[in-house]
């Protein structure tokens, strides 16, 4: 396994509730895991964990482990070499990424050169790689890009810039932090494109940050969906459309508008994203789900196995019914938002 | 770039221009009449000698003429004759200013090495026992005025351990350094705490930039960072209080010249505005002014160089 978070919870202090509670999640060697929810709901805080960078005074139960080493435990040197070798990030904005008064060659240069091989040979070798790297990466004319700067570049030839920087450390595991959610949308494709390639070339595993379900379920294999901070389903992508089970999860799919097929109420998800000052004795999703019962307040979640594989966590999920998964709505109740759904059949006959 | 060297010159010399009118102005309109100086004092005067002397030096004219009289000689570099020592003025700069350009030089290699230094250790040490110690220390050096400062330094090293001399500018650059360190440090003590708390600021201002956050989870070593990401991109504030700080200390120089004994145009000032010595007063003002303008140019024309986002702003496509 080459990421494994183990039952992860930060607190932070001062605040009323854990910024991740529990949360569990894996990444195999060659596959892409995307990472998913609103902001605030602790995907990034996730993802920065693998690298063992928390908010300041953060107190953490639990396990990160990156090829079986324990990264939190990490320190000083060793903590620094995991930083430059095991895993890259790529970060949400380029533009702020690079140093803006130093050249695009010394951000890969930095990257290349190990701590004490500052040589002017090793340099300019590096600046041969950093070359190399830049043409992997897709960006055109790279003799002339390593001695520009970063105001002289677009978004997205900064974002290949940024990608090259994380190659140059020759990871095995990429967490791309929104890394597609600051560019247009064809460059979009571009970057998602060559991700995808580098991942196959590379061997790569990772772990891929969006707040949009729709692009995390068409480009990964497997899709966490987080709450609050807490992981409230895991799924195959390929059967997240189809089959997401968590009332939040559903919620998400009808925030948004899709193409084809028969035209389609979007309804957003009541209430409000919640902030690190509200604490939850129960489900943190149960006062905005429509589908909550009183059990619900108090019920401690934890990740219940689905039957074709993955797990959510909705104490609703194992109630025995026919007619479809939790929330699949009766016809006529789902067009009408003002009227909550409710789950069509409850018991078995 | 060339048109925006070219800019900065055209404003230094405006600014030259206005300053040396301001300098000639305000030394015509000093109390005290050059001319009975010149004369040889108040008891051999006559209406008739006191007339002639008048005419000689051109006192007789109005303010304007023996202004552009002035500006005339001083851009074919004549500076004029010094009405006390009756020497070329230029040959009395030329004797003094080295003094003083040495003692300024020197100052400042100590408050940039040492204040800078400071700064970057409170920077690196923030909230810890560094920071406080580099804050109050610095402060305390601040509260003191140089020339007390100059005196302390000149009764525990000059004569209680004898290590340097107290008075004399010296011969040759080992004897330069040896002779200017007291005045050199008691000038740059005063400047340490604005030098390293500008640093201090600007560190942490560049610190908290995201490439630096970004730089940090890429495992690059933490003095790297600090020497490539935040103080680099420090330096704009950094380079221009050190040559704010310069710029004053080339016209401020009187105190320190007088407690150490050194001639140096700090004191030739002092000494000619006593005797109403017209030109050499004009002279010195002139130089001070041209130093402070020409150093603060310097820094603004560095900055491009520091920041090329700058040079792409002012020179548009």
């Amino acid at each position: 396994m080459l990421l494994d978070i183990e039952n992860l919870t930060v607190h932070l202090p001062g605040a009323a509730r854990p910024l991740l509670a529990e949360v569990s999640l894996r990444v195999r060697t060659g596959e892409v895991v995307g990472l998913v929810g609103e902001s605030g709901s602790g995907k990034s805080t996730t993802a920065k964990a693998a690298l063992s960078i928390l908010p300041d005074g953060a107190r953490t139960v639990g396990r990160v482990l990156v090829d079986g080493a324990d990264v939190l435990s990490m320190t000083g040197t060793r903590l620094r070499e995991h930083r430059a070798g095991t895993v890259a990030m790529v970060h949400q904005d380029p533009g702020s990424a690079l140093n803006p008064v130093r050249r695009v060659g010394d951000f890969l240069v930095e990257r290349l050169v190990r701590p004490g091989e500052g040589s002017g040979k090793e340099r300019r070798r590096a600046l041969g790689t950093a070359i190399e790297l830049l043409d992997a990466v897709g960006l055109p004319d790279p003799e002339r890009r390593v001695g520009q700067r970063p105001h002289e570049m677009s978004g997205g030839m900064l974002q290949r810039v940024v990608i090259a920087g994380a190659l140059a450390a020759e990871p095995r595991l990429l967490l791309a932090d929104e890394a597609t959610s600051a560019l247009d949308v064809t460059t979009q494709a571009e970057i998602l494109a060559l991700l995808r390639t580098l991942r196959e070339q590379r061997e790569l595993g990772m772990l891929f940050i969006t707040h949009d379900l729709h692009l995390a379920a068409a480009y990964c294999d497997r899709v966490y969906v987080m709450y609050a901070g807490r992981v409230v389903e895991e799924q195959q992508a390929r059967r997240l459309f189809a089959d997401a089970r968590h009332p939040y999860t559903r919620g998400l799919l009808d925030c948004s508008p899709e193409l084809g097929g028969t035209p389609r109420t979007i309804r957003p998800i009541p209430g409000r994203p919640p902030s690190l000052a509200d604490a939850f004795p129960g489900c943190p999703f149960a006062a905005r789900c429509a589908h909550s019962e009183p059990a619900c307040e108090t019920w401690t979640p934890e990740p219940l196995p689905l039957a074709g594989g993955g797990t959510a966590a909705c104490r609703r999920i194992g109630e025995p019914r026919p007619g479809g998964p939790l929330g699949e709505p009766e016809a006529g109740t789902a067009e009408d938002p003002e009227q909550p759904a409710v789950p069509a059949v409850r018991s078995t006959p | 770039m060339i048109t925006a060297i070219g800019r900065r010159l055209a404003g230094l010399f405006a600014t030259l221009l206005a300053a040396s009118f301001v300098i000639f102005a305000a030394v015509y309109a000093a109390p005290g009449d050059p001319a009975v100086f010149l004369a040889g004092g108040r008891d051999r005067l006559t209406p008739e000698r006191l007339a002639a002397v008048r005419e000689q030096y051109h006192l007789d004219e109005p303010l304007v003429v023996q202004y552009g009289r002035w500006l005339w000689d001083c851009l074919h570099l004549d500076l004029g004759r010094s009405f006390q020592y009756g020497d070329q003025v230029a040959d009395l700069l030329g004797a003094r200013f080295p003094t003083t350009l040495a003692l300024v030089a020197y100052a400042t290699v100590l408050f940039v090495v040492l204040g800078v230094g400071a700064g970057i250790l409170a920077a690196v040490r923030r909230g810890g026992w560094v920071d406080s110690a580099v804050v109050g220390g610095t402060t305390l050096a601040a509260s003191v005025p140089s020339f007390v400062g100059g005196i302390a330094l000149v009764a525990l090293f000059g004569v209680q351990l004898g290590w340097f001399p107290v008075t004399g500018s010296g011969e040759g650059f080992a004897g330069t350094v040896h002779h200017l360190t007291l005045p050199a440090v008691a000038m740059a003590l005063g400047a340490l705490a604005v030098i390293s708390r500008v640093t201090r600021q600007a560190m942490v201002d560049a610190g908290a930039a995201d490439h630096v956050a970004v730089a940090r989870a890429s495992g690059i070593p933490e003095g790297e960072i600090v020497r490539r990401h935040v103080l680099r991109n420090a330096l704009g504030p950094i380079i221009t209080m050190c040559g704010l700080v310069t710029a004053g200390m080339l016209a401020g120089t009187v105190a320190i010249e007088t407690v150490f004994g050194l001639s140096g145009i700090g004191s030739l000032l002092v000494g000619a505005i006593n005797s109403h010595d017209f030109p050499v007063a004009q002279a010195v003002l002139l130089l001070m002014v041209t130093g402070y303008v020409v150093v603060t140019t310097v820094v603004d024309l560095v900055h491009p160089l520091l920041d090329p986002r700058l040079e792409a702003v002012r020179s548009p496509a």
